[in-house]
C-alpha cells in the first residue's frame, strides 16, 4: 500500500509537457494574462525566452489550448528545420494547400500575398525551440511577419540567438519580450505541494518540510525540469527501500540523505 | 537504471568530500597552535637554562662553606674573594654559626668608617673593642660583603649548619638590647636611604645609651636633612646640655622657638634655664 503512494507520487513528476499537470503560480499567471492581452493587439512577433526548464513549452501549450477555440492558432513544438518542409507545413495549416514537391520562400510568399484573411483575427503561429532554426529561416520568418497576414510567438533559450533578435531590423518587429525565470523558494514549495495534492498524494505532500524544500531549492535553483527529475528519483529510491529495506526510511519527512542521493543520480551533485 | 547501493557509496564519498576542507582547516590550525606553543616553551626553557648557568659557582661555594673545617672554609672564602674581585676588607663581616641561630656582627673597621664619615664636633672615643659573642667553639667563617649595590649576592653566601636540613627554616632570634649592635643595623640602613627618621632614631638611641656626642652628631645630621623636625632639635639641645654646653643649647633653642614657636622647645628651654634639666 505504501509502495503505491510512492509510485503515484513519483509519476506526478514525470518530465512531460501536459497541461493537466500545469500548476498556476501567481507570477506566471500574471505573465500569462499579459501575453493573452498582447496577442489581441496588432503585433508582428512576441519573444518568449528563458533558461531550459523554466516552463516555456508548458506556457505555449497552455496558451494554445486556451485560444484554439477562439482563433486560428498553430503550435509547432518540434522545430521544422527544413525550409521547404516548413513552408509546406505552413501552407497546409494556414491555407489548406498541399504541395508534393518543393516549396521555397518566394513561392510561399506569393501564396501569402494572394490569400486574404478570414476575418479580423490574424493567425498566430507559435514556434517552440526556435533557437534551432537557422539564421536564414529566422530572417524569412521576419519577412513573413511583415506581411501582417500572420504573427509569431517565438520561444527560445537565452542563447546567441538573442543576438540575432537583438539586431535592429528584428528588434523593431518584436512587440513584446517575455522572460520566464526559475521559481523562487516559496513558489517551488507551492509547485511541489500543489502537484502532489492535485494527484491526491496528500501523505507525500506533507513529507516535504521546510528543510527538504530548502535542500531541493539549493540543488535545482528553482528550475522546474530539474525539480521534476529530482523528485521523481527521490520517490524511486523510496520505492526501492520500501521493497528491500523499509527500516532505512521514515514516512514523516523526506530524508536529506535520499535527496542528496537523488541529486547524485541526476547529476545535480558531482560526487 | 537506479542502483541504490552504488548511490549509497557515492553519497558516502560525497559526504567525505564535503567534510575534507573542514578537516584540513582544523588540522592546520591545530598544527599551527601546537607549533606556537612548542616554540614559546623552547624559548622559556632556553632563558631558564641561561639563568641557571650563571649561578653554579656560588651554589658550589655555599655547599663547601657548610663544612665544619675552618681551613676549608677559608679557602672557599678566598676563592669567593677572587671571584668577586673585591679588596675592601673594611666590609668584612664575621659570621658565627651556632646550632640553631646565627648572629651577624659588624667589624670594628666598619664602625670606624662610620665615625669618620659623619662630621664630628667632638672627638669620639674609638677604643671600644667589639668582641664577637662566641658561645661555642664553632668555625668562624668570613665572607666578603660588598657595597650596597651588590647586596643581593650577599644573601647567596649565607651559611647554614650542615646538620640542619635544607627544608628547615633557620630561626633568627631578635633580642632587643640596649647595645650598639642594634644601632649598627639602623646606621647601615640610614647610609643607604638617608632617611631623617632613621638618623633621628639613631640620635635618640645614642642619647638613651648616654653617648651624648654621638646623639649630638646624629641630631645635627637630621637637622641638616630636615630642619623642621621638632624632636631632632630637642635631642640636639639636650645633648648639648649633657656635653656641658648649656649656653649653646639655650641659644639654639631660642632660635628654633623664634622660627617655629614650638611649645615643647619652650618647655625645655625653661627647664634648662631654671636648672631643672641638667
Amino acid at each position: 500500500m505504501e509502495s503505491n503512494i510512492y509510485e503515484n507520487s513519483r509519476d506526478v513528476f514525470l518530465d512531460i509537457v501536459n497541461t493537466k499537470d500545469y500548476i498556476e503560480l501567481d507570477r506566471i499567471s500574471i505573465i500569462y494574462q499579459s501575453l493573452k492581452d498582447s496577442i489581441k493587439k496588432p503585433l508582428k512577433m512576441i519573444l518568449l525566452y528563458g533558461k531550459p526548464g523554466t516552463g516555456k513549452s508548458m506556457f505555449l501549450l497552455k496558451l494554445y489550448q486556451n485560444l484554439q477555440s477562439s482563433q486560428s492558432i498553430y503550435l509547432y513544438s518540434t522545430p521544422i528545420l527544413d525550409e521547404s518542409e516548413f513552408f509546406k507545413t505552413l501552407a497546409q495549416d494556414l491555407y489548406g494547400m498541399e504541395y508534393s514537391g518543393e516549396l521555397n520562400f518566394t513561392q510561399f510568399m506569393k501564396v501569402v500575398e494572394k490569400k486574404e484573411l478570414n476575418g479580423p483575427i490574424v493567425p498566430l503561429i507559435m514556434l517552440d525551440e526556435a533557437q534551432l532554426y537557422s539564421t536564414n529561416l529566422m530572417e524569412k520568418i521576419r519577412l513573413l511577419s511583415d506581411t501582417r497576414k500572420m504573427k509569431f510567438i517565438i520561444a527560445l533559450h537565452k542563447t546567441e540567438k538573442e543576438d540575432l533578435i537583438a539586431k535592429e531590423h528584428f528588434q523593431t518587429r518584436i512587440w513584446e519580450s517575455i522572460k520566464l525565470e526559475n521559481a523562487s523558494l516559496a513558489e517551488l514549495k507551492i509547485y511541489i505541494q500543489k502537484k502532489l495534492m492535485k494527484a491526491n498524494c496528500l501523505d507525500t505532500a506533507s513529507m516535504f518540510r521546510v528543510k527538504s524544500i530548502n535542500t531541493i531549492y539549493k540543488l535545482t535553483n528553482g528550475n522546474y525540469r530539474d525539480t521534476n527529475k529530482l523528485i521523481y528519483t527521490i520517490f524511486d529510491i523510496y520505492l526501492y527501500y520500501i521493497k528491500n529495506n523499509p527500516s532505512r526510511i521514515t514516512s514523516s519527512e523526506i530524508s536529506n540523505k535520499i535527496i542528496e542521493m537523488s541529486a547524485i543520480h541526476t547529476g545535480l551533485i558531482d560526487a | 537504471m537506479l542502483n541504490v547501493n552504488d548511490l549509497e557509496l557515492k553519497h558516502k564519498r560525497y559526504k567525505q568530500k564535503l567534510r575534507m576542507p573542514y578537516i584540513i582547516i582544523f588540522t592546520s590550525l591545530s598544527i599551527i597552535i601546537i607549533s606556537i606553543v612548542f616554540f614559546y616553551n623552547n624559548i622559556y626553557l632556553i632563558k631558564k637554562s641561561i639563568l641557571i648557568t650563571e649561578k653554579p659557582i656560588l651554589v658550589n661555594k655555599v655547599k663547601k662553606i657548610n663544612k665544619v673545617d675552618i681551613n676549608d672554609t677559608k679557602k672557599v672564602i678566598t676563592n669567593v674573594l677572587e671571584h668577586k674581585k673585591t679588596t675592601d676588607t673594611s666590609q668584612q663581616k664575621e659570621i658565627i654559626i651556632e646550632n640553631d641561630k646565627f648572629i651577624l656582627l659588624p667589624s670594628f673597621n666598619f664602625l670606624k668608617k662610620i665615625q669618620t664619615d659623619t662630621s664630628l664636633y667632638y672627638k669620639v672615643n674609638n677604643n671600644i673593642e667589639k668582641k664577637p659573642t662566641i658561645k661555642k667553639e664553632q668555625p668562624i667563617i668570613k665572607t666578603v660583603v660588598k657595597k650596597p649595590k651588590i647586596e643581593l649576592q650577599k644573601e647567596v653566601v649565607t651559611i647554614k649548619n650542615p646538620e640542619i636540613e635544607i627544608e628547615k627554616k633557620t630561626i633568627i632570634n631578635i633580642e632587643k638590647r640596649d647595645t650598639n649592635d642594634d644601632i649598627y643595623h639602623v646606621i647601615k640602613r640610614f647610609k643607604v636611604n638617608n632617611s631623617p627618621a632613621l638618623s633621628l632614631f639613631i640620635a635618640k638611641k645614642y642619647y638613651q645609651l648616654q653617648e651624648y656626642d654621638k646623639s649630638y652628631n646624629y641630631a645635627l645630621i637630621t637637622n641638616k636633612i630636615n630642619n623642621n623636625i621638632e624632636a631632632s632639635w630637642i635631642i640636639f639641645s639636650k645633648s648639648l646640655v649633657k656635653l656641658n654646653k648649656k649656653d649653646m643649647a639655650i641659644k639654639t633653642l631660642q632660635e628654633y622657638i623664634n622660627h617655629s614657636h614650638s611649645s615643647q622647645a619652650r618647655l625645655l628651654l625653661d627647664e634648662i634655664i631654671s636648672g631643672k634639666f641638667k
